[in-house]
Protein backbone atom coordinates (compact mmCIF):
# COMPACT_ATOMS: atom_id res chain seq x y z
CA UNK A 1 0.00 0.00 0.00
CA UNK A 2 1.37 3.74 -1.36
CA UNK A 3 1.12 6.54 0.78
CA UNK A 4 1.32 9.78 -0.53
CA UNK A 5 2.17 13.22 1.92
CA UNK A 6 -0.75 15.91 2.12
CA UNK A 7 1.00 18.41 4.08
CA UNK A 8 1.65 16.91 8.13
CA UNK A 9 -0.25 13.72 7.02
CA UNK A 10 0.28 10.25 4.75
CA UNK A 11 -2.94 9.69 2.92
CA UNK A 12 -3.44 6.04 1.58
CA UNK A 13 -2.93 6.37 -2.58
CA UNK A 14 -6.03 4.46 -2.74
CA UNK A 15 -8.21 6.92 -1.44
CA UNK A 16 -6.75 9.53 -3.37
CA UNK A 17 -6.87 7.35 -6.39
CA UNK A 18 -10.72 6.96 -5.83
CA UNK A 19 -11.44 10.47 -5.90
CA UNK A 20 -9.55 11.51 -8.29
CA UNK A 21 -10.82 8.58 -10.77
CA UNK A 22 -14.20 9.43 -10.10
CA UNK A 23 -14.07 13.38 -10.63
CA UNK A 24 -12.36 12.54 -13.86
CA UNK A 25 -14.89 9.65 -15.39
CA UNK A 26 -17.63 12.41 -13.78
CA UNK A 27 -16.25 14.37 -16.79
CA UNK A 28 -14.86 11.83 -19.11
CA UNK A 29 -18.12 10.27 -19.21
CA UNK A 30 -19.14 13.20 -21.45
CA UNK A 31 -16.55 12.49 -24.07
CA UNK A 32 -17.28 8.76 -24.16
CA UNK A 33 -20.72 8.67 -24.10
CA UNK A 34 -22.27 12.27 -25.06
CA UNK A 35 -22.97 13.62 -22.07
CA UNK A 36 -23.00 13.24 -18.16
CA UNK A 37 -23.57 10.48 -15.77
CA UNK A 38 -26.85 11.17 -13.75
CA UNK A 39 -27.08 11.74 -10.42
CA UNK A 40 -27.12 8.23 -9.70
CA UNK A 41 -23.03 7.82 -10.40
CA UNK A 42 -22.40 10.10 -7.39
CA UNK A 43 -25.44 8.68 -5.19
CA UNK A 44 -23.44 5.38 -5.34
CA UNK A 45 -19.89 6.57 -4.98
CA UNK A 46 -21.32 8.30 -1.79
CA UNK A 47 -23.17 5.11 -0.75
CA UNK A 48 -19.86 3.11 -1.10
CA UNK A 49 -17.93 5.36 0.83
CA UNK A 50 -20.21 6.39 3.36
CA UNK A 51 -20.83 2.49 4.25
CA UNK A 52 -17.48 1.56 3.58
CA UNK A 53 -16.32 4.42 6.37
CA UNK A 54 -18.93 4.37 8.91
CA UNK A 55 -19.29 0.06 8.77
CA UNK A 56 -16.11 0.59 11.33
CA UNK A 57 -18.58 0.97 13.90
CA UNK A 58 -20.47 -2.42 12.98
CA UNK A 59 -16.72 -4.44 12.78
CA UNK A 60 -15.02 -3.14 15.28
CA UNK A 61 -17.81 -1.61 18.14
CA UNK A 62 -15.57 -2.20 20.91
CA UNK A 63 -12.89 0.14 19.95
CA UNK A 64 -15.27 1.98 18.75
CA UNK A 65 -17.61 2.51 21.99
CA UNK A 66 -14.11 2.82 23.62
CA UNK A 67 -12.88 6.05 21.50
CA UNK A 68 -15.80 7.32 19.02
CA UNK A 69 -13.24 9.57 18.03
CA UNK A 70 -11.49 6.50 15.94
CA UNK A 71 -14.28 6.88 13.39
CA UNK A 72 -12.46 9.69 11.98
CA UNK A 73 -9.19 7.69 11.06
CA UNK A 74 -10.34 4.60 10.25
CA UNK A 75 -12.97 2.61 7.70
CA UNK A 76 -14.50 -0.97 7.59
CA UNK A 77 -11.60 -2.62 5.95
CA UNK A 78 -12.41 -5.78 3.60
CA UNK A 79 -15.48 -6.25 5.68
CA UNK A 80 -16.57 -2.98 5.04
CA UNK A 81 -15.58 -2.82 1.02
CA UNK A 82 -17.44 -6.40 0.83
CA UNK A 83 -20.98 -4.45 2.53
CA UNK A 84 -20.42 -1.61 0.52
CA UNK A 85 -20.50 -3.66 -2.81
CA UNK A 86 -23.54 -5.44 -1.74
CA UNK A 87 -25.18 -2.15 -1.31
CA UNK A 88 -23.86 -0.72 -4.24
CA UNK A 89 -24.93 -3.08 -6.40
CA UNK A 90 -28.41 -3.29 -4.34
CA UNK A 91 -29.15 0.10 -4.93
CA UNK A 92 -28.31 -0.08 -8.80
CA UNK A 93 -30.31 -2.76 -9.14
CA UNK A 94 -33.29 -1.03 -7.62
CA UNK A 95 -32.81 2.91 -9.00
CA UNK A 96 -32.04 1.19 -12.82
CA UNK A 97 -36.47 0.77 -12.13
CA UNK A 98 -37.33 4.24 -12.28
CA UNK A 99 -34.10 5.86 -14.22
CA UNK A 100 -33.49 4.06 -17.48
CA UNK A 101 -29.51 5.91 -17.29
CA UNK A 102 -28.39 3.68 -14.46
CA UNK A 103 -29.00 0.47 -16.82
CA UNK A 104 -27.85 2.48 -19.49
CA UNK A 105 -24.55 4.36 -17.88
CA UNK A 106 -23.39 2.04 -14.99
CA UNK A 107 -21.36 -0.63 -16.81
CA UNK A 108 -19.63 2.10 -18.98
CA UNK A 109 -18.68 3.99 -15.98
CA UNK A 110 -17.54 1.04 -13.77
CA UNK A 111 -15.47 0.58 -16.73
CA UNK A 112 -14.08 3.80 -16.82
CA UNK A 113 -14.00 4.23 -12.72
CA UNK A 114 -12.11 1.48 -12.52
CA UNK A 115 -9.58 2.15 -15.79
CA UNK A 116 -8.46 5.52 -14.50
CA UNK A 117 -8.72 4.38 -10.79
CA UNK A 118 -5.48 1.92 -11.29
CA UNK A 119 -3.97 4.34 -13.73
CA UNK A 120 -3.75 6.54 -10.94
CA UNK A 121 -2.94 4.24 -8.52
CA UNK A 122 0.03 3.24 -10.55
CA UNK A 123 1.51 6.27 -11.02
CA UNK A 124 1.47 6.83 -7.07
CA UNK A 125 2.97 3.35 -6.91
CA UNK A 126 5.36 4.39 -9.65
CA UNK A 127 4.48 1.45 -11.56
CA UNK A 128 5.02 3.56 -14.50
CA UNK A 129 4.67 0.15 -16.96
CA UNK A 130 1.66 -0.84 -15.54
CA UNK A 131 0.46 3.08 -15.41
CA UNK A 132 1.17 3.65 -19.16
CA UNK A 133 -0.83 -0.01 -20.23
CA UNK A 134 -3.54 1.07 -17.88
CA UNK A 135 -3.66 4.72 -19.27
CA UNK A 136 -3.53 3.20 -22.80
CA UNK A 137 -6.64 0.90 -22.21
CA UNK A 138 -8.51 3.58 -20.12
CA UNK A 139 -7.95 5.92 -23.43
CA UNK A 140 -9.10 3.21 -25.71
CA UNK A 141 -11.94 2.64 -23.75
CA UNK A 142 -13.47 6.37 -24.77
CA UNK A 143 -12.21 6.01 -28.30
CA UNK A 144 -13.86 2.43 -28.72
CA UNK A 145 -17.27 3.82 -26.74
CA UNK A 146 -17.41 6.88 -28.42
CA UNK A 147 -16.54 5.68 -31.98
CA UNK A 148 -18.68 2.33 -31.83
CA UNK A 149 -21.69 2.96 -28.91
CA UNK A 150 -23.93 4.15 -31.25
CA UNK A 151 -23.65 1.73 -34.20
CA UNK A 152 -26.56 -0.91 -34.29
CA UNK A 153 -24.33 -3.38 -35.37
CA UNK A 154 -21.66 -3.37 -32.09
CA UNK A 155 -23.14 -5.30 -29.59
CA UNK A 156 -21.97 -2.83 -26.25
CA UNK A 157 -22.78 -5.46 -24.16
CA UNK A 158 -19.71 -7.63 -25.62
CA UNK A 159 -17.00 -4.15 -26.16
CA UNK A 160 -17.55 -3.67 -22.62
CA UNK A 161 -17.03 -7.32 -21.41
CA UNK A 162 -13.91 -7.51 -23.87
CA UNK A 163 -12.18 -4.21 -22.14
CA UNK A 164 -13.26 -5.85 -18.46
CA UNK A 165 -11.32 -8.78 -19.62
CA UNK A 166 -8.59 -7.10 -21.09
CA UNK A 167 -8.19 -4.95 -18.02
CA UNK A 168 -8.15 -8.55 -16.06
CA UNK A 169 -5.31 -9.41 -18.22
CA UNK A 170 -3.76 -6.49 -17.25
CA UNK A 171 -4.19 -7.44 -13.33
CA UNK A 172 -3.21 -10.74 -13.87
CA UNK A 173 0.03 -9.55 -15.65
CA UNK A 174 1.45 -7.84 -12.67
CA UNK A 175 0.14 -9.76 -9.79
CA UNK A 176 -2.15 -12.73 -8.47
CA UNK A 177 -5.71 -13.67 -10.48
CA UNK A 178 -7.11 -14.30 -7.53
CA UNK A 179 -7.68 -11.09 -5.43
CA UNK A 180 -10.80 -9.14 -3.71
CA UNK A 181 -9.86 -6.02 -6.21
CA UNK A 182 -10.13 -8.49 -9.13
CA UNK A 183 -13.40 -10.20 -8.10
CA UNK A 184 -15.00 -6.69 -7.15
CA UNK A 185 -14.48 -5.88 -10.94
CA UNK A 186 -15.68 -8.96 -12.16
CA UNK A 187 -18.67 -9.08 -9.90
CA UNK A 188 -19.68 -5.25 -10.49
CA UNK A 189 -18.98 -5.76 -14.24
CA UNK A 190 -20.86 -8.39 -14.64
CA UNK A 191 -24.05 -7.18 -12.85
CA UNK A 192 -23.83 -4.02 -14.51
CA UNK A 193 -23.13 -5.59 -18.30
CA UNK A 194 -26.89 -7.85 -17.51
CA UNK A 195 -28.08 -4.34 -16.59
CA UNK A 196 -27.19 -2.92 -19.89
CA UNK A 197 -27.90 -5.89 -21.95
CA UNK A 198 -31.59 -5.81 -20.07
CA UNK A 199 -31.47 -2.33 -21.00
CA UNK A 200 -30.63 -2.76 -24.50
CA UNK A 201 -33.81 -5.51 -24.97
CA UNK A 202 -36.64 -3.82 -23.46
CA UNK A 203 -35.88 -0.55 -24.34
CA UNK A 204 -35.88 2.17 -22.04
CA UNK A 205 -38.45 2.07 -20.60
CA UNK A 206 -37.71 -0.30 -18.21
CA UNK B 1 -17.14 -8.13 -38.79
CA UNK B 2 -17.18 -5.99 -35.91
CA UNK B 3 -18.30 -8.08 -33.30
CA UNK B 4 -16.09 -11.38 -34.44
CA UNK B 5 -13.04 -8.79 -33.50
CA UNK B 6 -14.64 -8.06 -30.61
CA UNK B 7 -15.33 -11.66 -29.46
CA UNK B 8 -12.04 -12.42 -30.71
CA UNK B 9 -10.12 -9.55 -28.40
CA UNK B 10 -12.13 -11.13 -25.47
CA UNK B 11 -11.36 -14.64 -26.48
CA UNK B 12 -7.89 -14.17 -26.88
CA UNK B 13 -7.79 -11.92 -23.88
CA UNK B 14 -9.36 -15.17 -21.66
CA UNK B 15 -6.94 -17.61 -23.00
CA UNK B 16 -3.96 -15.31 -21.92
CA UNK B 17 -5.38 -14.90 -18.50
CA UNK B 18 -5.92 -18.62 -18.31
CA UNK B 19 -2.31 -18.52 -19.99
CA UNK B 20 -0.73 -16.65 -17.74
CA UNK B 21 -2.23 -17.79 -14.26
CA UNK B 22 -2.00 -21.59 -14.89
CA UNK B 23 1.00 -22.50 -17.12
CA UNK B 24 2.80 -19.96 -14.93
CA UNK B 25 3.16 -21.57 -11.93
CA UNK B 26 4.39 -24.75 -13.45
CA UNK B 27 7.88 -23.20 -13.98
CA UNK B 28 10.36 -22.58 -11.76
CA UNK B 29 11.41 -19.20 -11.04
CA UNK B 30 15.01 -18.39 -10.86
CA UNK B 31 16.54 -15.94 -8.16
CA UNK B 32 18.99 -14.33 -9.77
CA UNK B 33 18.56 -11.13 -7.53
CA UNK B 34 22.01 -11.80 -5.90
CA UNK B 35 23.98 -12.02 -9.00
CA UNK B 36 22.58 -8.70 -10.54
CA UNK B 37 22.45 -6.57 -7.49
CA UNK B 38 25.55 -4.60 -8.28
CA UNK B 39 28.37 -3.54 -5.41
CA UNK B 40 27.16 -0.09 -4.81
CA UNK B 41 23.54 -0.67 -4.49
CA UNK B 42 24.46 -3.11 -1.61
CA UNK B 43 26.43 -0.31 -0.50
CA UNK B 44 23.55 2.13 -0.63
CA UNK B 45 21.29 -0.10 0.98
CA UNK B 46 23.31 -0.83 4.08
CA UNK B 47 23.67 3.05 4.62
CA UNK B 48 21.84 4.10 7.78
CA UNK B 49 18.88 6.89 7.22
CA UNK B 50 15.54 7.64 7.08
CA UNK B 51 15.01 6.85 3.18
CA UNK B 52 13.04 3.39 2.09
CA UNK B 53 15.72 0.60 1.77
CA UNK B 54 17.94 2.48 4.51
CA UNK B 55 18.68 0.92 7.29
CA UNK B 56 16.87 2.65 10.24
CA UNK B 57 18.88 5.03 13.20
CA UNK B 58 19.47 2.22 15.71
CA UNK B 59 18.93 3.42 19.23
CA UNK B 60 19.03 1.85 23.00
CA UNK B 61 16.34 3.32 25.06
CA UNK B 62 14.75 1.89 28.59
CA UNK B 63 10.98 0.19 27.94
CA UNK B 64 7.71 0.87 30.59
CA UNK B 65 8.98 -2.44 32.53
CA UNK B 66 13.16 -1.31 32.57
CA UNK B 67 14.43 -3.87 30.31
CA UNK B 68 16.71 -2.21 27.67
CA UNK B 69 15.47 -2.06 24.37
CA UNK B 70 18.44 -2.10 21.54
CA UNK B 71 16.55 -1.59 17.85
CA UNK B 72 19.64 -3.67 16.40
CA UNK B 73 18.93 -6.57 18.44
CA UNK B 74 15.60 -6.89 16.83
CA UNK B 75 17.62 -7.72 13.09
CA UNK B 76 15.86 -10.96 11.88
CA UNK B 77 12.38 -9.81 12.84
CA UNK B 78 10.10 -7.42 10.91
CA UNK B 79 9.38 -4.26 13.54
CA UNK B 80 6.19 -1.66 13.79
CA UNK B 81 8.15 1.26 15.22
CA UNK B 82 5.98 3.73 16.12
CA UNK B 83 6.08 6.91 18.08
CA UNK B 84 3.08 8.39 20.28
CA UNK B 85 2.32 10.40 22.97
CA UNK B 86 -0.63 10.51 25.35
CA UNK B 87 -1.61 13.50 24.36
CA UNK B 88 -2.32 12.60 20.88
CA UNK B 89 -6.04 11.30 19.90
CA UNK B 90 -5.18 9.39 16.68
CA UNK B 91 -2.48 7.69 18.85
CA UNK B 92 -4.89 7.10 21.26
CA UNK B 93 -7.52 5.67 18.60
CA UNK B 94 -4.67 3.46 17.38
CA UNK B 95 -3.25 1.65 20.46
CA UNK B 96 -6.07 -0.49 20.84
CA UNK B 97 -5.69 -2.18 17.29
CA UNK B 98 -2.09 -1.94 17.96
CA UNK B 99 -2.39 -4.17 20.69
CA UNK B 100 -5.10 -6.38 19.00
CA UNK B 101 -2.55 -6.94 16.17
CA UNK B 102 0.15 -7.82 19.01
CA UNK B 103 -1.91 -9.95 20.88
CA UNK B 104 -3.00 -11.81 17.28
CA UNK B 105 1.00 -11.97 16.54
CA UNK B 106 2.54 -13.29 19.72
CA UNK B 107 4.09 -15.75 17.98
CA UNK B 108 4.77 -14.54 14.78
CA UNK B 109 8.26 -12.64 13.66
CA UNK B 110 6.69 -9.53 13.87
CA UNK B 111 7.80 -6.71 16.90
CA UNK B 112 6.54 -3.47 18.06
CA UNK B 113 8.23 -1.41 19.47
CA UNK B 114 5.83 2.10 20.44
CA UNK B 115 8.37 4.56 21.47
CA UNK B 116 6.75 7.15 23.91
CA UNK B 117 8.36 10.85 22.69
CA UNK B 118 8.66 11.40 26.83
CA UNK B 119 10.30 14.40 26.49
CA UNK B 120 7.44 15.80 25.08
CA UNK B 121 4.83 14.02 27.40
CA UNK B 122 2.67 15.01 30.06
CA UNK B 123 4.66 12.85 32.62
CA UNK B 124 5.11 9.85 34.07
CA UNK B 125 2.13 9.17 35.76
CA UNK B 126 0.12 10.41 32.26
CA UNK B 127 2.00 7.87 30.34
CA UNK B 128 1.23 4.91 33.25
CA UNK B 129 -2.15 5.58 33.07
CA UNK B 130 -2.45 5.44 29.12
CA UNK B 131 -0.75 2.05 29.35
CA UNK B 132 -2.85 0.39 32.28
CA UNK B 133 -6.01 2.04 30.49
CA UNK B 134 -5.44 0.81 26.89
CA UNK B 135 -3.89 -3.05 28.68
CA UNK B 136 -0.69 -2.68 26.42
CA UNK B 137 1.71 -5.17 26.46
CA UNK B 138 3.91 -4.63 23.61
CA UNK B 139 7.52 -2.49 24.34
CA UNK B 140 7.29 0.55 25.01
CA UNK B 141 10.48 2.34 25.28
CA UNK B 142 10.85 5.57 26.82
CA UNK B 143 12.49 8.36 24.54
CA UNK B 144 13.59 10.88 27.81
CA UNK B 145 15.95 12.77 26.28
CA UNK B 146 14.15 13.07 22.90
CA UNK B 147 16.94 12.63 20.72
CA UNK B 148 15.31 9.14 19.01
CA UNK B 149 12.58 11.58 18.23
CA UNK B 150 15.11 13.57 16.24
CA UNK B 151 17.39 11.10 14.64
CA UNK B 152 14.16 9.98 12.88
CA UNK B 153 12.69 13.62 12.24
CA UNK B 154 9.32 12.69 14.39
CA UNK B 155 7.10 16.07 13.43
CA UNK B 156 3.61 14.77 13.55
CA UNK B 157 2.66 11.71 16.03
CA UNK B 158 1.74 8.73 15.12
CA UNK B 159 4.25 8.08 13.11
CA UNK B 160 5.59 4.36 11.87
CA UNK B 161 8.17 3.44 10.71
CA UNK B 162 7.66 -0.21 9.18
CA UNK B 163 11.42 -2.43 9.04
CA UNK B 164 11.89 -5.54 7.35
CA UNK B 165 14.29 -7.92 8.87
CA UNK B 166 17.59 -6.59 8.01
CA UNK B 167 16.36 -3.76 10.13
CA UNK B 168 16.15 -1.67 6.88
CA UNK B 169 13.11 1.05 6.27
CA UNK B 170 10.17 -0.79 4.39
CA UNK B 171 7.54 2.13 4.85
CA UNK B 172 6.77 5.78 6.47
CA UNK B 173 3.20 6.13 7.80
CA UNK B 174 2.38 9.44 9.30
CA UNK B 175 -1.31 9.10 11.02
CA UNK B 176 -2.85 5.94 12.57
CA UNK B 177 -3.16 3.02 11.13
CA UNK B 178 -5.82 0.07 12.15
CA UNK B 179 -4.90 -3.22 12.37
CA UNK B 180 -5.32 -4.79 9.13
CA UNK B 181 -2.68 -1.58 7.72
CA UNK B 182 -0.48 -3.66 10.11
CA UNK B 183 -0.87 -6.96 8.83
CA UNK B 184 -1.13 -5.97 4.93
CA UNK B 185 2.45 -3.68 6.02
CA UNK B 186 4.26 -6.64 7.70
CA UNK B 187 3.07 -9.10 5.32
CA UNK B 188 4.55 -7.27 2.57
CA UNK B 189 7.78 -7.26 3.26
CA UNK B 190 10.55 -10.07 3.74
Amino acid sequence: MSYVPILHLTVPAVWISVLLAAAAVSLLMRAAIGHKPGEWYWNALALYILTWKLSYIVFNLQHFLDMPLSILYFNGGLYGHLLAIALLIGYLALAQRNHAAVAEQAATAWLLFFLAYQSILHYFEAEFVQAALQTALFAAAIVAIRMLGKRPDVPNGLLLAAFFTVELLILSVFGPLLTWQNATLIVVAAFTIALYIRFEQKGPSI
Amino acid sequence: MIKKAIVGILLVAAIAIIAINFFEQDAQPIDTSESTTSASAQDESLAEGLSQGQVAPDFTLTDQNGETVKLSDYRGKKVILNFWATWCPPCRAEMPHMQEFHENNADGDVVILAVNLTAQDNGDEAIRSFIDQFSLTFSIPMDETGSTAQDYQIRTVPTTYILNTKGEIAQKIVGPMDEQIMKDQTDSID
